[in-house]
């Protein structure tokens, strides 16, 4: 019996694993493409370049894979990497430090509302999120009056352009922010819960989950994530800036789902996530070799979010025939 | 001191009284079930005791403790566990690790704990894994741990959620309506697994539409009639009830007690 179970352990966690991977297939089969496209882009430099400019959507969209796996959406992460950049803009005068310590509780507040609106207040997270979108972007150009800071000193410009044995601090954070939560969602109690409030929330309760805590838990996560996203790319621009994540629940959310997510939770990977951010990554970045203008991009990012999806979940099977009946 | 003690429960519905004034108590070790026509309220019986709904009047004690405005999982905790007429699986797990979420019921959980001792967590998981083995095993699905619930036929399903509730270690267990969509022979060796988990020391609580099973194995029986208690006692007096007679008259009831 113990030989047996402990076979299984392995067979089906390591298969379910390899089909993780998947997803890597289509970025390298991309990568490719790319290469062939243009010769400087499987330049070393291009390629930490890619990792880099996606730093801090990675560790947005780790995060929402945590509420998308609930069945919940956060679209005020962008209003939440805003607001933490001006709040770390007026404290980086008193000290780097407090702004650092700062920025990660404002993301925290901004999740924790979330949250409470969620669970306490039962409203949809569309809802709440979207409204806290609002107040989160709102309170950014209030604060800041709508102007930028450039950070003094060289913490923030560490954070942003540093490295670490040769690797940009950015992607550190985003490659442990990664692996942290691909192992807490993966071989953990509170991993296994998340997957299962989203999955049936009524099994949830039967099984006793505390089913708020949980989904209270992932908005929390969220916002301290947005919060660290913020830290980055603040770092990156050495600037504080109310104009900061622009679209980032956008770009994250599409992350997401193209690693294979269901919107209505249960079904979904951190390892899928980091393969969609860097899909969405090589797009941007060849395109922008290959010097294609910036409105075009979103066209080709759309059709790609649309294609990725309908080949992970079926819809282009039968398509055809579904089309003929729309018409009958 | 019995196990359970429902003591004056009412709830609406709007305008319908789904439950009034019902009051019974359940004692450690028995099979003890609750029968009636639909919309009886035994469903709603079920989710008040259980937490997911509140009662409008009334407390319910489990072990001599109020657990009357608990919410489910403190309820789960306290030791009550139940299982739905319709299903309720993680469908996008597992057999195992459908089971192996209600044994976390007895480990720890939070976000925090995951992060900051993820060794410990990890070791916590291989022993959880383990006696959720144990519990498939038990209801004679051990081979079936590693394959989808999508993949399960329905009868196996109903096994899965009930070694789901085993597995949170309860002292009364809920079922609702464990024999219905099973054929006979399925819901032969359900009413087995019952008595066995009976005599496992874990006292049950069913409602059940199948009579035959019910009068078989359950110790006890109450009978409810839009909302109300009509009557209560053995298998045999409930069978000679005229009252309970004459609800079920030409209906499943007069049929099966022949």
């Amino acid at each position: 019996m113990d030989r047996i179970a402990s076979k299984m352990e392995i067979g089906p966690g390591l298969l379910r694993f390899l089909a993780e991977l998947k997803i890597f297939l289509v970025l390298f089969a991309l990568m490719g493409v790319a290469a062939l496209l243009s010769p400087s882009f499987l330049h070393p430099d291009n390629l930490f370049n890619i990792l880099l400019q996606q730093a801090s959507i990675g560790v947005v969209a780790v995060g929402m894979t945590f509420v998308i796996l609930t069945g919940g959406i956060d679209l005020s992460v962008g209003g939440a990497v805003a607001l933490v950049s001006v709040v770390m803009a007026g404290a980086v005068f008193r000290s780097p430090a407090i702004a650092l310590l700062l920025g990660v509780i404002t993301g925290c507040a901004v999740g924790l509302v979330n949250g409470l609106l969620v669970t306490v207040g039962t409203l949809s997270p569309f809802i709440a999120t979207l409204a806290m979108m609002a107040v989160t972007k709102g309170c950014a150009l209030w604060y800041s009056d709508g102007r930028q800071t450039v950070m003094p000193g060289d913490v923030f410009q560490y954070v942003g352009s540093g490295t670490v044995f040769g690797v940009p601090f950015p992607v550190v954070v985003l490659g442990g922010a990664t692996v942290l939560a691909w192992l807490v969602l993966r071989f953990t109690v509170y991993g296994r819960h998340v997957y299962a409030v989203g999955s049936n929330a009524r099994a949830s309760r039967a099984a006793g989950i505390e089913v708020p805590r949980v989904t209270l838990s992932v908005y929390v996560i969220s916002g301290i994530l947005a919060g660290i996203a913020s830290i980055l790319i603040t770092g990156r621009l050495n600037t504080g800036s109310p104009k900061l994540g622009e679209l980032y629940e956008l770009d994250a959310i599409a992350a997401v789902i193209i690693g294979g997510a269901s919107l209505f939770g249960g079904r979904g990977s951190v390892v899928g996530t980091i393969g969609g951010v860097l899909i969405l990554g090589v797009i941007n970045n060849i395109l922008n070799l290959l010097g294609i203008s910036a409105y075009s991009q979103h066209v080709a990012k759309g059709v790609v979010i649309a294609l990725a999806v309908l080949i992970q979940s079926g819809g282009y099977r039968n398509a055809l025939g579904r089309f003929i009946r729309l018409w009958r | 001191m019995s196990l359970l003690e429902v003591q004056g429960i009412a709830r609406a519905f709007g305008g319908v009284q789904a439950l009034q004034e019902v009051s019974f108590a359940v004692e450690t070790g028995q099979i003890h079930a609750v029968i009636g026509p639909n919309g009886a309220g035994k469903t709603t019986l079920f989710n008040i005791i259980s937490g997911l709904l509140r009662p409008h009047a009334g407390r319910i004690t489990f072990l001599g403790r109020d657990i009357t405005a608990l919410p489910p999982h403190r309820i789960s905790r306290a030791g009550i566990a139940r299982t739905f007429q319709t299903l309720a699986l993680f469908e996008n797990m597992t057999v195992l690790e459908n089971v192996m979420v209600g044994r976390h019921l007895r480990s720890h959980s939070g976000a925090v704990a995951a992060a900051l001792r993820l060794p410990r967590q990890l070791h916590e998981e291989k022993r959880i894994r383990e006696a959720a083995l144990g519990y498939l095993s038990s209801v004679g699905l051990f081979s079936k741990a590693e394959a989808p619930v999508s993949a399960l036929s329905f009868g196996q399903r109903r096994l899965v959620e009930l070694a789901r509730a085993l597995a949170t270690e309860p002292r009364l267990l809920l079922l609702d309506e464990p024999a219905s969509g099973l054929n006979p022979r399925e819901t032969d060796d359900l009413a087995q697994l019952i008595r066995r988990v009976r005599d496992d020391s874990v006292t049950v609580l069913l409602v059940e539409h199948d009579m035959s099973m019910v009068m078989d194995i359950s110790d006890e029986i109450l009978v409810l009639h839009y909302g109300r208690p009509i009557a209560s006692g053995s298998p045999a007096e409930i069978r000679a009830d005229p009252e309970v007679i004459a609800i079920y008259l030409g209906g499943e009831f007069t049929g099966a007690a022949c």
